[in-house]
């Protein structure tokens, strides 16, 4: 490591802000792709359930 | 005509959602490996610049998000034409599910550039022609999910942002040579095509970790959205009620 110790690293000579706020919001950002992405997955999923169970329920009368 | 059979095959909704569903894992754990990795190394273990101090790390994570959302760009405007000329509900589906990930990743490049631009100029924005681009490149993305929401009819969507995106891929060289073109307070491009990079080798390297950790990111994220988007599309199909009837 570059920093003689984590408050170096987290203080960065006055850079800190900055670069840690960058990298924080970047992680936000990313997740919330993940988590969309696999949000709209399991709807599409559950849309898709449903229509197999009324399928299925047409069929039986 | 056999060798038109892998492009068919690619256009089949289904063949592509049992394809990707394999490649999902092959995308997903390099990339997190890669992303955190890079990022480690850049925060903690590359020296600071000799200019810019501490606040230059942030380019590890600003360049990757800028050069896959110009990169996505172009996916999305190559899905566009491949509709638009050979009428494949894929590439429509690939047009669509890219747009949010682009405009994500777009967003997040001008945010860390205010950011970045703070410390280093002394400002947050300036509106200069790289700069000017991005946000245009944001609109863009912004435009494509609000014009494909307006649309009741989803082929007559697909038709509009196809024009709309091939229109806007314009913008990607304006974006890659205003730096060259006009008068910027960004430096021209650090790593290069063709040439020698001005980037010294220990601030490249996890440099490149972290840029093709964003595009596999990219990659897995997109095929995540296109799979959603195959099951809504398809959900009155048998394959996909036996999928999802677990049969």
């Amino acid at each position: 490591m570059v920093f003689a110790n984590l408050q170096q690293l987290w203080q960065m000579d006055g850079h800190g802000p900055y670069v840690w706020f960058s990298f924080a919001t970047s992680a936000i950002v990313l997740c919330a792709l993940v988590f969309e992405s696999r949000r709209r997955g399991r709807n599409a999923r559950a849309l898709a359930a449903a229509a197999a169970r009324r399928r299925r329920a047409e069929n039986q009368f | 005509m056999a060798n038109w059979q892998w492009f068919h095959k690619w256009g089949s909704p289904r063949w592509f959602y049992q394809f990707s569903g394999r490649l999902l894992p092959w995308l997903a754990i390099p990339a997190l490996l890669l992303l955190v990795g890079g990022c480690v190394w850049g925060l903690a273990f590359v020296p600071a610049d000799f200019k810019q101090g501490n606040s230059f790390r942030i380019i590890y994570i600003h360049v990757p998000a800028a050069a896959v959302a110009m990169g996505g760009y172009m996916l999305m405007a190559t899905a566009a034409a491949v509709h638009l000329i050979w009428r494949m509900k894929l590439a429509a589906i690939v047009m669509k599910s890219a747009a949010p990930i682009g405009a994500a990743l777009t967003f997040l490049a001008l945010l860390t550039g205010a950011v970045w631009g703070k410390p280093t100029w002394g400002t947050w924005w300036v509106w200069d022609a790289r700069i000017t681009s991005v946000l245009i490149l944001f609109f863009l993305y912004l435009g494509l999910i609000a014009l494909h929401q307006a649309f009741e009819n989803r082929d007559a969507a697909a038709r509009a942002c196809a024009v709309l995106a091939i229109v806007g891929a314009v913008n990607i060289p304006i974006i890659y040579w205003s730096v060259e073109w006009w008068y910027s307070l960004h430096q021209p491009a650090s790593i290069k095509f063709v040439g020698e990079s001005t980037i010294h080798p220990t601030m490249l390297r996890p440099l490149m970790a972290t840029l093709s950790g964003m595009y596999l990111f990219f990659g897995w994220v997109l095929l995540l959205f296109v799979r959603a988007e195959i099951i809504e599309r398809e959900k009155n199909t048998r394959w996909v009620q036996a999928l999802v009837s677990g049969k």
